[in-house]
């Protein structure tokens, strides 16, 4: 994969929200956040429709102004009963899923959840087959995420990324962010 | 944001869709709060609840929907409130309420109202009531 921009999507009271932007050179493309609930927002099923919705919603609503990237929203199976995770699925490479907010809701959307202020959305799709890699329209963007969130880590742990407040900066300071 | 459909997305959301939404956030923050502040296990809330493990892990992992009873329960158990139903109405307005003659004796008691009886209809068993302001 080749380089990506981390870009700004939403920024709420308590948490803000990152998204990536495939095309480097052009500042005016959408980002995968924007083209997943476009895409499926649109998509002519009203079930589908719904379900963009609702997740539009509870990423912007509760996540971004209300609530921050509370650890209760994101799965932890690693962890015990302290928290109800409302948001089942597989944690692979730190790599969430916003998914399940009540059984056999369709969609998938990939995320990093960095810390309870800061969350970057990948892009997503439907979810046809027990595994999201078994899934056509899911397996390729299982993929990306784990790639994305690789590089990020990265960034992170190398000092090429750093937080600040609410804000992810590049080593220079600079929120223009290419990796 | 920079999709003008998304942005019109999200100023659409119909209000069951934003109200579904704040209430689960709300309900699993509560929750989870409360299992944090008590400490508690799987096996813990299990055995309080009189469920098994596995069932409990179902709701733990995202996997059940919650039913009335379910919440009830949990709240009960975790001494946190969790639903609350807005009791007072400032104004019922029953137009032809079908109710038997002893509820209406209830309602009385309970309620500052009179009962306005439905020219033509008999009175014990079809009535209307106009709450006092």
């Amino acid at each position: 994969m080749s380089t990506f921009v981390i870009e700004e999507w939403y920024r709420g009271n308590e948490c803000t929200i990152y998204s990536i932007r495939k095309d480097v050179d052009n500042p005016d493309a959408y980002t995968e956040a924007d083209r997943f609930f476009e895409k499926y927002g649109s998509f002519g099923n009203a079930e589908l429709e719904g379900a963009t919705k609702l997740l539009l919603q509870f990423v912007v609503n509760e996540i971004a102004d209300v609530h921050g990237a509370k650890e209760v929203f994101f799965n932890r199976f690693e962890k015990e009963a302290q928290a109800l995770p409302y948001i089942s699925g597989r944690q692979v490479n730190g790599v969430l899923q916003i998914d399940n907010f009540y059984p056999g809701f369709p969609l998938r959307l990939y995320c990093y959840r960095i810390l309870e202020n800061i969350v970057v959305l990948y892009n997503g799709g439907m979810k046809t087959s027990q595994s999201a890699q078994d899934s056509k329209d899911l397996s390729m963007k299982f993929y990306e995420a784990q790639t994305y969130t690789n590089k990020i880590k990265n960034a992170l742990r190398d000092g090429i990324l750093s937080i600040s407040d609410s804000e992810l900066i590049d080593e220079y300071g600079d929120d223009e962010l290419i990796l | 944001m920079k999709s003008q459909i998304v942005k019109n997305m999200l100023h659409d959301i119909p209000e069951d869709i934003k109200l579904f939404s704040s209430i689960y956030a709300d309900l699993m923050v509560r929750i989870s709060e409360a299992l944090v502040d008590q400490d508690l296990t799987k096996s813990d809330l299990a055995q309080k609840l009189d469920k098994r493990p596995s069932e409990i892990s179902k709701w733990l992992n995202g996997g059940h929907n919650f039913t009335l009873k379910s919440l009830c329960k949990l709240q009960v158990e975790l001494g946190v409130q969790l639903i609350t139903v807005p009791q007072k109405r400032k104004h019922i307005d029953h137009d032809f309420v079908k109710a038997p003659a002893e509820s209406w004796e209830t309602k009385t008691s309970k309620t500052s109202c009179k009962i306005v009886p439905i020219a033509g209809i008999k009175f014990s068993q079809d009535y209307k009531t106009v709450v006092n302001e």
